[in-house]
């Protein structure tokens, strides 16, 4: 008998047992998404990567980051 | 508006030959030579690349060249772009290889010579995997090439050609400012005016062309360390018998805080307002800085020979009102003039049309953080000390301003205004909205805001003139009609820091709540919440006045509170303010999820959404682009419909113990839910306020599933927000990590960077478990097993998979499969495999009830896709 094996790319599911859980789900994964990296298909893959969206560390210390926003100025008076 | 001047570009559509050039390894630069055509300031260059992998920093330069015409190493100008993430990854393609233009806008502009030959030198730092490199692809145009390309592998100290046999050339465009017009720059510079209070210069010139005129550049530079210059005003005038004539026909101004007094400098003055020069026509530069003392600064050009033949200096002592001659006509002030040069009836396009700048800000370790011109984020200096993180804190930007929540520190970090200052405001201070002019510089504010109503004052409001305000006498009208004067300092430049209070920190203007650590806007007004000994209460300035917060019943824009109108305290603890357009304002609660529908003060009505679920805190809600509201309760995620609906539960069929997994305790665990719009998902972090330790999940909109991730501790979230920025390198989904950086999800990164180095993604997925015999009480065997793993073939278009590892698992029933394959039980069988594609047909032999198939990668430095896996099972008896 020939067999295409379910990948599971409806997620992670522990909400019945091991033989019936929801089509296309999985009860044991780790960063992976259902959209790859390689050229955004819907299939699955390892998530992206965490890099860097600035070099700048805040304040230069390790406590962390608690509130990010944006401001819209006007540019002609100069601001820095 | 750019201008481009010299540049290669390829014949077609796309570079044309084949192969690209690689920039691999930090020792490795490139470089491409060319004669300008023309003398300009150049201010960007842009390069035709591609990349491999993720890229470190570019810097770019320009450099002049020896005597071989190859880069001498003196760079005239450089840019460090920070992660040129934007490069387009390459697709394999031998002609363009989805190449694009990229644009690196230099530090400082570098005047470029006329006939004088100049290298482009393109080098990358940071550079960590050779996995990863930039292409900057090239032609090799028939006949012989006017710019050559060369590459160095040792830094720039030697130099060769790309090609010995055939000229190649690296495709590039070079672009100025606003040409070099009128000028005078020759000679060996001397001060030659000496200027300050009422001592005012000149420079006549006369016009070699029609154009419109943008800006001027003067040689300049302090008397004296310990002078306090203030601006310096650059005018146009016409003339009259060769001396200044007139009123101003504009006006721009040089910052007197830039103006170094150890060396002299070229100083730029933009017309905000440009004029129209007539060719052959005789004008004026009128330079003053009549805030300042005299002597305050000079202005310098040549004082023997060199004399330039279209005009001459002079200088005043009455500021501008008669004119002399400093000595011989031999004097002359240095000077350039920027423009576009017209024909008659020449048009001109419009310069942008952004009218406004996004900056973003940050708050972490007790201070404010905000993005400078150059996209790096700096350190608002007043903040040091003010706030204190380690207690609730949340922020909102209203009325280009950042109002800070955070306890007893209600701050303001103000980009908006511009701020003088007073020893005495006198007996009549400016109301909210008064125009205060200056006496002398006729610049003109609208108030905002100020700290006092006597004696010391600082004021804050928005300049609507192009004159800035000098240190001088400030008049005008308060609401009242009494009469304001004071006297005034120059103006200073935001951003700024002060304490939020209500205006002139008078009650006549209501009273603030003492502590507070939530803050919203929502119909023009500010919302504040969270007071630890008023749980229920919610305060609103007055609409489009957030210094006012007196309730006035005959006001329909009155501040308000709860139980002032209409409107009561809410009946739950608030946890979250969440703005909804300005139809409704949602109050998140320990237990319950209440409405505010309308203005509280004209009609407005208090609904309850939920009485059953509430939200977690602070950050654990997000929107999508549909307004619709998600938010984590404490034990599971929910979304309301336009976010006025009854919430739906979208969680427990997968995950019905999902506190209890995640160990959830709410004084240690913070919950951050972010809406990631290019990959349609919610993200939902669980981070441990201490050791940043974090559980988070995907939830994909596309196919309502939840996929678990783990990210290391230093990239635990603590905060996010989608930044729209207007460079679109920076324009991401922003993460602020537990390390103190702001991080994204890049599809680029195959790891997590953790500061000075990366760590590796370990990633895996079970497939779900596979009953190998339709009769439950007789086995099977997996005969044959093949993977097609993504990216095609190798070397195709596609990006490829880089390698992926299976393990296979058989046992009596499916959950025991599954608990062996968690529990890291020994496989039946396991192997790696490499590279994209179908693999080769794998014989496991693996015999029993269920099977399991684990696929995972552990290594560092690469990514996977799955397409399929199939099989072939024969019945293997009992």
């Amino acid at each position: 008998m020939n067999i295409t094996f379910e990948l599971p790319l409806g997620g992670y599911s522990e909400g019945a047992n091991v033989e019936n859980l929801p089509s296309n789900t999985t009860g044991d994964m780790n960063n992976v998404r259902p959209q790859d990296t390689l050229s955004g298909r819907l299939r699955i893959g390892q998530r992206p990567g965490l890099g860097k969206a600035f070099t700048q560390q805040i304040a230069s210390a390790s406590g962390p980051v608690v509130v990010l926003g944006s401001v819209s100025v006007v540019e002609y008076l100069g601001t820095d | 508006m750019a201008t481009q001047q010299d540049y290669f570009i390829p014949t077609g559509e796309l570079p044309s030959n084949v192969a690209n050039i690689w920039t691999n390894i930090n020792t490795k630069f490139l470089a491409t030579t060319f004669t300008a055509s023309a003398t300009y300031n150049v201010t960007k260059v842009s390069l035709l690349l591609s990349k491999m992998g993720i890229s470190g920093n570019a810097n770019v330069s320009i450099q002049s060249v020896d005597g071989e015409s190859k880069p001498s190493g003196t760079d005239l100008t450089s840019v460090t772009k920070k992660d040129i993430r934007s490069i387009n990854q390459y697709n394999g393609g031998i002609t363009g290889g989805n190449s694009a233009w990229e644009t690196f806008t230099f530090d400082a502009p570098a005047l470029l010579t006329s006939g004088t030959t100049y290298a482009v030198v393109v080098k990358i730092s940071d550079y960590n995997s050779l996995k990863n490199y930039v292409q900057w692809w090239y032609e090799q145009p028939s006949g012989t090439a006017t710019k050559i390309s060369y590459q160095s592998t040792d830094s720039g100290s030697t130099w060769s050609l790309i090609s010995e046999t055939q000229d190649t050339t690296c495709c590039f465009e070079i672009y100025s400012n606003y040409a070099v017009v009128d000028s005078h720059i020759t000679g060996t510079g001397a001060n030659v005016l000496t200027l300050g209070g009422a001592y005012w210069g000149n420079q006549t010139f006369t016009t070699t062309a029609n154009h419109l005129l943008k800006s001027v550049e003067l040689n300049l530079q302090k008397t004296g360390a310990d002078v306090t210059l203030s601006t310096i005003n650059v005018s146009i005038r016409a003339t009259s018998g060769g001396e200044p004539s007139g009123e101003n026909l504009t006006l721009g101004t040089i910052y007197g805080s830039d103006v170094d007094h150890t060396v002299a400098g070229w100083y730029e003055a933009v017309f905000s307002n440009p004029i129209e020069l007539a060719d052959s026509t005789m004008y004026a530069i009128v330079i003053g800085a009549p805030g300042s003392d005299y002597p305050s600064f000079y202005a310098r050009g040549t004082s023997t020979g060199n004399v330039y033949e279209g005009g001459t200096q002079g200088y005043s002592e009455d500021s501008g009102e008669t004119w002399e001659e400093q000595s011989a006509d031999t004097d002359d002030l240095w000077f350039k003039t920027y423009g576009i040069e017209l024909d008659a009836g020449e048009g001109v396009s419009p310069e942008s049309d952004q009218v406004t700048v996004k900056k973003l800000w940050a708050i972490g370790s007790n201070e404010f953080w905000y993005e400078d011109v150059n996209g790096d984020l700096i350190q608002l200096a007043g903040s040091v000390g003010e706030l204190d993180t380690s207690e609730p804190l949340i922020a909102q930007e209203a009325y280009g301003k950042v109002f800070i929540a955070n306890g007893t520190n209600l701050k303001i970090a103000d980009f908006a205004n511009i701020k003088i200052t007073t020893t005495n405001i006198g007996s009549h201070p400016p109301d909210f909205g008064t125009v205060l002019t200056g006496g002398t510089s006729n610049a003109t504010m609208v108030v905002d805001y100020i700290d006092a109503l006597a004696s010391a004052v600082n004021i804050y409001g928005r300049r609507t003139s192009n004159a800035p305000f000098q240190a001088e006498t400030v008049t005008g009208t308060d609401n009242d009609g009494n009469s304001i004067s004071f006297t005034g300092t120059a103006e200073t430049r935001p951003p700024h820091w002060y304490d939020w209070t209500v205006f002139g920190n008078s009650s006549t203007f209501g009273e603030m709540p003492n502590y507070a650590t939530l803050v919203a806007l929502y119909n023009s007004r500010l919302v504040l919440a969270g007071n630890k000994n008023y749980p229920h209460q919610w305060w609103m300035s007055r609409a489009y006045n957030p210094y006012n917060f007196l309730y006035d019943p005959t006001d329909p824009l009155t501040a308000i509170s709860g139980g002032d109108g209409d409107v009561g305290e809410v009946g739950d603890i608030i946890t979250a303010l969440i703005p909804l357009g300005n139809d409704f304002f949602v109050f998140g609660c320990a237990s319950e999820i209440n409405i505010i529908d309308g203005d509280p003060s004209y009609g407005g009505t208090v609904e309850n959404l939920s009485f059953t679920e509430g939200i977690y805190g602070a950050h654990s809600w997000c929107l999508d682009n549909q307004n619709n509201l998600y938010f984590f309760n404490g034990h599971s995620l929910s979304m309301s419909i336009g976010g006025r609906n009854k919430p739906v539960d979208l969680s427990s069929l997968h995950l019905p113990n999902w506190a209890n997994d995640w160990g959830l305790i709410q004084d240690e665990d913070r919950i951050v839910l972010t809406y990631d719009f290019i990959r349609a998902g919610i993200v939902i972090f669980k981070t441990n306020l201490v050791t940043g330790a974090n559980k988070n999940y995907f939830y994909s909109l596309k196919t309502k599933g939840f996929y678990p991730e783990i990210h290391p501790r230093e990239c635990g979230i603590f905060s996010s927000f989608y930044y729209n920025s207007n460079d679109s390198n920076t324009r991401a989904l922003l993460l602020g990590c537990n390390d103190g950086y702001i991080r994204s999800f890049y599809e680029s990164s195959l790891n997590d960077n953790i500061g000075d180095s990366d760590s590796t993604i370990k990633s895996w997925a079970t497939l779900p478990i596979q009953p190998l015999n339709k009769d439950p009480d007789k086995k099977g065997k997996l005969t044959e097993l093949v993977f097609e793993l993504g990216g095609g073939e190798s070397g195709g278009t596609f990006v490829d998979t880089d390698s992926l590892s299976y393990e296979i698992h058989v046992g009596n029933s499916a959950e025991t499969v599954l608990e062996d394959i968690k529990d890291g039980a020994t496989a039946y069988i396991s192997n790696d495999l490499t590279g994209p594609g179908r693999t080769n047909k794998i014989r496991p032999r693996a015999r029993g009830h269920y099977l399991g198939i684990k696929v995972y990668n552990f290594n560092t430095d690469e990514t996977w896709t799955l397409n399929k896996i199939t099989g072939k099972v024969i019945e293997a008896g009992n």
